[in-house]
């Protein structure tokens, strides 16, 4: 178990468990809520999945807006901070390997903008979910407008964006804002089956690849990325080969 | 008109018939794949279509390809860097991707018609055919993943058209198999239908998404369909 900035790290086995602190609206009081470089360590001791979540009843009710307000006064800067926020969220979209966001209670602003650079989001019944920036006159800060459209679409993450409002897990399901909705209470114990269910089995190589090629679904045009697939194939399929003939 | 070895070809009535016909599980041979793009590169040209439907002969529809030969032929035919970077796939590799897009991008309406196993690359296949009907207990599923593997033929990317990125990651992650039924509930598969009727289903699909066929009609072609049996 480890502490950086009020987040705790756990280990099981090949799957990495980051808490979101703070309990118990978790609020965030730095963009960069866990340093980038910390996050790097923990990973690189073979995890090949990491699931997303908060202490205790609630995942995040976003930032912390008096602290996010002082350090708009303060050097380094807010602007400085966000930026440091934008490239740790960036980073973690860009893991190679799945990354699973555990939502239970409140999942507001900020702490929906961490739950977007995940590749699945589980929730449960009870579940709240809302970007209310809009209230404050601010918008999603740390990449959360743009991850929001390519999750529900142009037209609704506008709906989202501008409503401010809340949307219990039933609609934010609807609106492909979540990827399951679990019994309340099960949706830690879901997650971690989920996410073991993916991995359990396959080389870090394989979900390296697969990973890759999901993501060229979302940055290439789809004959580009069709493309990376054969070639990625091909490098697993020599591997493949040489496997058989070392038997 | 040329003949095939390991598939059937011929039109009734405007209707293509495509027939995966290496029994009993109609694999995916490097000859299939051959003979398949012989087949596609003329496919645009004939003027005389009007749709088209894939099937297995027999019970299955395919099992897909063949992984320890493919395997090999690839390692014979590939180069890779010091790094494990690839750096020339074999071209009928290529070639064979090229060949389902030709099906994916037919100006006229694909249809797989899938019973008993639909797995691997045959399940890609289909993923490239604007509509997908099946019996309730086919297998479908894409296990290229639990021998190291991942779909090579462009699946996962025609997955992420048709379905949600969740759905997508659990099939490709997993490549557990699933039943037509499960297929269709998590919306890979479009209807399911009495292995009696299949083929006949397939048909009158394919004839009533023929007229002026637009992929983003599809819903109304199926629901013309439900009216029509």
């Amino acid at each position: 178990m480890n502490k950086s900035k009020n987040i705790r790290w756990e280990r099981e086995g090949e799957v990495g468990i980051l808490y979101l602190g703070n309990p118990p609206e978790n609020y965030i009081t730095d963009p960069e809520f866990v340093s980038l470089s910390q996050l790097n360590k923990w990973l690189s001791e073979e995890v090949k999945g990491l699931i997303i979540t908060g202490t205790g009843r609630h995942f995040s009710a976003g930032a912390d807006l008096k602290t996010l307000l002082k350090q708009a006064e303060a050097e380094p800067g807010l602007f400085q901070k966000m930026i440091d926020g934008n490239r740790l969220l960036t980073f973690i979209d860009h893991l190679e390997f799945p990354v699973v966001a555990s939502i239970s209670g409140v999942c507001f602003g900020g702490g929906l903008e961490i739950a977007l650079a995940a590749d699945i989001r589980i929730c449960d019944e009870r579940s709240l979910l809302a970007f209310p920036e809009v209230n404050h006159d601010l918008i999603p800060g740390l990449g959360g407008l743009k991850r929001l459209e390519k999750t529900c679409g142009h037209k609704t993450a506008m709906e989202i964006l501008l409503s401010g409002d809340i949307f219990n897990a039933k609609r934010a399901s609807e609106l492909n804002l979540v990827d399951y909705v679990v019994p309340a209470k099960e949706c830690f114990e879901f997650s971690r089956n989920y996410i073991k269910g993916l991995i359990a089995g396959r080389s870090s190589k394989v979900i390296k690849r697969m990973m890759r090629s999901f993501r060229n679904s979302d940055r290439l045009d789809q004959d580009k990325a069709m493309e990376e697939d054969v070639k990625m194939f091909c490098e697993l399929a020599m591997d493949y080969s040489l496997r058989k003939k070392s038997f | 008109m040329e003949t095939y070895k390991t598939l059937k070809w011929n039109i009734y009535n405007g209707i293509g018939h495509l027939v995966l016909n290496q029994p009993p599980a109609n694999a995916m041979t490097k000859l299939f794949f051959v003979e398949f793009n012989q087949l596609t590169s003329r496919l645009p040209a004939m003027k005389e279509l009007r749709g088209m439907i894939i099937y297995g002969q027999g019970r299955h529809f395919s099992s897909g390809a063949d992984i320890n030969e493919l395997s090999d032929s690839i390692s014979e035919n590939s180069k890779m860097n010091n790094k494990g970077v690839i750096t020339y796939c074999p071209a009928n590799m290529h070639h064979n991707l090229e060949s389902m897009r030709i099906i994916g991008s037919m100006a006229i309406p694909v249809v797989a018609a899938i019973s008993g196993v639909c797995l691997g690359s045959a399940f890609e296949l289909a993923l490239f055919c604007h509509f997908r009907i099946s019996t309730g207990n086919a297998v479908l599923g894409l296990p290229e993943s639990t021998y190291g593997l991942m779909p090579g033929l462009g699946g996962i990317q025609q997955l992420r058209k048709i379905t949600a990125k969740a759905t997508a990651m659990d099939l490709v992650f997993k490549g557990s198999t699933f039943c037509g039924k499960n297929a269709f509930d998590f919306g890979v598969v479009d209807r399911i239908v009495k292995k009696d009727h299949l083929l006949d289903s397939a048909v009158r699909l394919a004839e009533i998404a023929s007229k002026d066929f637009r992929y983003y009609n599809k819903k109304e072609y199926l629901h013309q369909l439900d009216r029509n049996t």
